[in-house]
């Protein structure tokens, strides 16, 4: 698969998720929960939250620390009951679409305060038992991180390094180069051939399906 | 967010957004409880308006303009052809319609003949009604049986507008002690379920009724379950939730019999247009996809009531 950097966005604005790149539908269970928020059934926001707030939290509290995280937790998973029609379930799982609109929020924070909370030390990721709704829907995105994870390990650390600073602390590509003492031409290059070996962790021949 | 602050994040030039989310896994962090209960109340304090529904004698006046509407355009040879899944064709299940919409002319204190009262025999099987005499309309040119329905369904429709019509009067059909609202919701499933069965038999698609429709039968259902469920015999009931999702849909708590508390609510989710062919028999419970939690027994019983307003 090959990652054009620079080019046009694929998301749309606001919280519309678009993409004309593979991504895996949304399945039953996911499809039934954002039916019952629609229907205004609150209880299917908690369960939303049981199943996805370790990586909503953590992936904001990543980027912006803890303290802040929270709100934007609160803000996601609200909005999630407010407008249940951005998300489409035939364009990406319901999972991909919170983390993306989670990532939003925090970029969103990170330009308006300029900088995460440095006070706090980023946390360790760590995956606490949580009590998720939908076994195979975790057991999923579980295979897939430990891949990624795997991938990301096998990169070479300058890639690595880019990968961390872009995607986990949200720095925008000319922030990466001046965090890394390189051009920003480089820190891009770096980030796209890091974007490719990673994809190629989740490709469609690499997917582990559950029967 | 901008364009331009999109553009120079990595966010933007990743073409497979399920890696961002993949990536985003390695950060996961179980946040604390506190903030899943400051969600929980936030949600709370923002209820969801209901799809405004239609009257229950808008219903059943749209259903039997559809149904007219389908008779009107049947060719010869269609009116002979089998409603599965009854052995009668589809002129004998037109007689059958006529018969029970005279009927129910007759529990609406429309007729010369008094209502009959809850449990009289004469009439409790709804299918045996007037049998004998659905051959005898079926020998007859369909036009004719189409006349009587009309005939009949004016009368119904012609009281509903009259200022007269009284949603709550008891209104018994058969063996189930409706009131006039629910009666009338009862008619418009057994139309809806009738002119599908035609659209069937003469290789149609079936007719999917409009959301306020659904809102309207749907809701009127799922309301009457608690009673429905006591009269069939159901134990006690504990606190339940039924989830239709779709168009028309929406999320109903049924009184409790019990005292269990909401935290051991029981929960029925299923499409609105499943939940409704369900509730026309042309579901079985089994069939009907979507989550179920609590006692099974329970749940079971609470689908089987639900069939008990096809009449």
């Amino acid at each position: 698969m090959v990652i054009a950097v620079g080019s046009t966005g694929t998301l749309a604005r606001g919280d519309d998720v678009r993409s004309q790149a593979m991504t895996r539908a949304a399945g039953g269970w996911e499809r039934e929960l954002v039916g019952r928020i629609t229907a205004g059934d609150d209880t299917a926001i908690t369960a939303a939250f049981d199943q996805f707030s370790p990586v909503v939290f953590g992936v904001a509290a990543r980027m912006i620390g803890r303290h802040h995280a929270h709100d934007v937790c609160q803000d996601v998973f609200v909005t999630l009951w407010d407008h249940p029609e951005r998300f489409d379930p035939d364009r990406a799982s319901l999972r991909t679409y919170l983390v993306m609109i989670t990532r939003r929020r925090c970029i969103d924070h990170l330009r308006r305060s300029g900088r995460r909370d440095a006070t706090e030390q980023s946390a360790v990721a760590r995956r606490d038992v949580a009590p998720v709704r939908d076994v195979d829907e975790a057991a999923l995105a579980m295979i897939a991180a430990e891949r990624i994870r795997a991938a990301l390990d096998r990169l070479p650390a300058e890639q690595r390094r880019a990968i961390e600073l872009a995607y986990f602390d949200g720095l925008s590509f000319r922030d990466v180069a001046v965090a890394t003492g390189v051009s920003e031409g480089t820190a891009k290059s770096r980030l796209r051939l890091a974007l490719q070996r990673l994809s190629t962790a989740l490709s469609p021949h690499e997917r582990l399906e559950l029967s | 967010m901008t364009e331009a602050d999109h553009h120079d994040r990595i966010d933007a030039v990743v073409a497979e957004p399920d890696l961002l989310a993949a990536l985003a896994e390695l950060a996961a962090e179980q946040p604390s409880a506190s903030l899943r209960a400051a969600i929980a109340a936030s949600v709370a304090g923002r209820p969801k308006l209901p799809l405004e529904s239609l009257a229950a004698a808008d219903v059943y006046a749209t259903r039997v303009r559809a149904l007219a509407d389908l008779l009107d355009g049947l060719a010869g040879p269609d009116w002979h052809r089998p409603a599965h899944p009854y052995a009668w064709t589809v002129h004998e299940l037109v007689a059958h319609l006529t018969l029970i919409e005279e009927y129910t002319v007759r529990q609406l204190g429309l007729a010369d003949v008094a209502p009959a009262p809850v449990g009289d025999e004469s009439v409790s099987d709804h299918l045996m009604l007037g049998a004998d005499e659905i051959a005898v309309m079926a020998a007859d040119a369909p036009a004719l049986t189409v006349s009587r329905w009309l005939g009949a369904t004016r009368i119904i429709l012609d009281h509903l507008q009259s200022g007269a019509f009284e949603p709550s009067r008891p209104v018994p059909l058969h063996a189930w002690p409706f009131d006039a609202t629910m009666a009338l919701v009862a008619r418009a499933f057994e139309i809806w379920t009738h002119a599908d069965d035609i659209r069937r038999a003469v290789g149609r698609e079936p007719d999917v009724p409009s959301p306020e429709e659904l809102r309207t039968m749907s809701s009127t259902s799922v309301r009457g379950l608690p009673t429905l469920h006591a009269l069939a015999g159901g134990g006690v009931l504990p606190p339940t939730r039924v989830v239709l999702t779709g168009s028309g849909g929406g999320t109903f708590d049924l009184v409790a019999t019990s005292t269990a508390t909401a935290d051991d609510r029981q929960l029925i989710v299923a499409d609105v247009v499943d939940y409704c062919r369900l509730v026309a028999r042309r579901l079985a419970p089994d069939d009907l996809v979507g989550t179920r939690e609590g006692d099974a027994g329970v749940l079971a019983e609470l689908l089987s009531a639900a069939q008990a307003i096809a009449i």
